[in-house]
């Protein structure tokens, strides 16, 4: 198994005192992740404070917050933070800005691993992330970066005190509660056990994510529709006769009890199909991606194929422009991905022509749509390679003609291994993706405005490094 | 304030160099290094190094800063580079 067995994404959540904010989001995160069915040796919580005297209950009026919104507040103690404590966690979450300075100032390598929670909430909703979860401080920090999100929740002010308190445990609630369903699609595959007698579900199909087979078992009052739209959605990728290297159950019922059972033996649950087909698209790339650990190099990367199997990958972080990319240029271009770019040692690219997540103009909501209702171009009949990589870099004021312009070797490795998964695990680590870079003719920053103008730069790109 | 003979340890997982600049992966953090950062770290690499045995190679091959003490320079950088998991300071 890739993922390092017992090795938890370990979650600190710090407050000045641990016994208000920091205390009822741990309580709060443990039951919404136990309801998604994540056990804690997958997702373990724990909190402390920045001034906590250790040993101390929860603050009466916080405990009977967390019971209220139905959460366990006993047996809490308080605890001060420690190097050993920020060391050792994946994520850390503090309540306010000023508590993730405090704590960064004081612990340095909290740096990058450290957020509000507000701002989390805030981030995954213009991320769309689809990545194993210990990728997720990484790609948030990017992001948080280059964005403007809410370090704090719209509260009351202090003077009604006590509707803050509650807006305040409703807001971490409401957050914890997002924050587990995103997780649920994207942790590491813990496998329930079955009951004795219990035999398998037939999957309803197959999928094909990079050369890994992924199966796919629909239950719930909704399967048939869900099993429909799912295949219609995933159309390119579905495969027949393919033992399958990992597995997932995704059951779409109107009854929150059939969904609470459906989580609790690891299957992902949701009341539409919608929704089911949103997260399912994530948790099929992160299962493929754990699947390939070690084994191939996989960027946030949109890829597009010419007549002879040159492919040229288009890196980004999630939420800035791979989707429309692809749609756009996938019309006169093989449809290679639209988020994961999976390439072997010797440049050889594994398709993975996954639904493309687009707006309803009209709704605002976002659908799965297939790459065939789309009508992207089909992968040319030839073995795919890779032969140029570009980052993009769009900007609602950028150049109305697009502008490459040459990175430095180290400065675009930099660059990349920001939208790397399991950088560390790649055998050769650094001097890979050096090897990577200059076999494609080194990296390139592409500035732009409007992605329609990108297309006849496509010509110039393909020939990459032949040129 | 870090001592003049507090030890310096690479603990980097790979490092690449290239026109004397240098990217350090440690875990999953990559960070892109200075010509003096990378000429400590690659010191370092050679063996465990004292901050004032850095700090004299590294006015050996980039002279004293101007208007600063050296050896204050120096502890900053390893401090950054420390903070990034790149070197450990004991002592």
């Amino acid at each position: 198994m890739p993922w390092e067995s017992g090795t938890a994404f370990r979650v600190l959540i710090v407050d000045a005192g641990n016994q208000g904010r920091s205390a009822v989001g741990e309580r709060l995160l443990r039951r919404h992740l136990a309801l998604n069915g994540i056990p804690a040796d997958v997702i373990r919580v724990t909190s402390a404070g920045l001034n906590a005297d250790d040993g101390l209950r929860m603050d009466v009026g916080a405990a009977a917050q967390v019971e209220r919104l139905g959460g366990n507040a006993h047996g809490f103690r308080t605890r001060s933070v420690s190097a050993a404590m920020v060391e050792a966690a994946t994520m850390l979450i503090c309540g306010t800005w000023w508590e993730r300075e405090e704590l960064c100032i004081r612990y340095p390598r909290a740096r990058g691993r450290a957020f509000t929670l507000s701002e989390i909430a805030h981030l995954y909703e213009e991320l769309a992330v689809a990545a194993p979860i210990f990728d997720h401080p990484r790609l948030l920090d990017s992001r948080l970066r280059s964005s403007e999100v809410p370090d704090d929740f719209d509260l009351p002010p202090w003077e009604e005190f006590e509707e803050r308190i509650v807006a305040v445990c409703d807001a971490i609630d409401e957050a914890t509660r997002w924050i587990a369903e995103i997780w649920a699609s994207m942790v590491p595959h813990h496998p329930q056990p079955k009951a004795d007698g219990e035999e398998a579900a037939e999957p309803t199909c197959t999928l094909d994510a990079f050369g890994v087979a992924v199966a796919i078992t629909c239950g719930g009052s909704a399967h048939e529709a869900l099993s429909i739209a799912g295949k219609r959605a995933w159309g390119r990728c579905v495969v027949e006769d393919r033992e399958a290297e990992a597995d997932l159950t995704i059951v779409v019922d109107p009854d929150p009890d059939v969904l609470a059972d459906a989580r609790l033996t690891g299957a992902l649950a949701y009341q539409d199909v919608d929704t089911a087909l949103h997260h399912l698209s994530s948790a099929v790339t992160v299962r493929a991606i754990e699947a390939r650990v070690g084994q191939l190099i996989m960027m946030h990367a949109a890829g597009l194929a010419g007549p002879d199997g040159s492919v040229v990958g288009f890196v980004a972080p999630s939420g800035t422009g791979k989707t429309t990319l692809s749609r756009t240029l996938g019309a006169h271009y093989g449809y290679v991905t639209d988020e994961t770019l999976a390439v072997a040692p010797d440049l050889t690219v594994l398709p993975y022509a996954k639904p493309l997540s687009v707006i309803d103009a009209l709704t605002h909501v976002k659908e799965q749509w297939g790459a065939d209702s789309l009508d992207l171009a089909p992968l040319p009949d030839a073995p795919l390679r890779l032969t140029r990589l570009v980052i993009l870099d769009r900007r609602e004021n950028g150049p109305s003609t697009p502008v490459l312009t040459r990175l430095g070797h180290l400065e675009g490795i930099a660059m990349l291994a920001e939208q790397l998964s399991y950088l560390s695990k790649i055998p050769g680590q650094l001097h890979a993706l050096s090897d990577l870079v200059d076999a494609v003719g080194g990296l390139s920053l592409l500035t732009y405005r409007d992605v329609k103008t990108v297309l006849p730069l496509m010509p110039v790109l393909l020939a990459g490094s032949r040129r | 304030m870090i001592p003049d003979d507090a030890l310096v340890t690479a603990t980097w997982d790979d490092l690449i160099e290239r026109d004397g600049q240098a990217l350090a992966l440690s875990g999953n953090d990559v960070s892109l290094l200075s010509e003096l950062a990378t000429a400590a770290v690659l010191f370092c690499a050679e063996g465990d190094a004292t901050v004032s045995a850095i700090a004299a190679h590294l006015e050996e091959l980039f002279g004293a800063p101007e208007g600063a003490d050296t050896s204050a320079a120096v502890r900053e950088v390893l401090t950054t580079l420390q903070n990034r998991g790149v070197v450990s300071i004991t002592g």
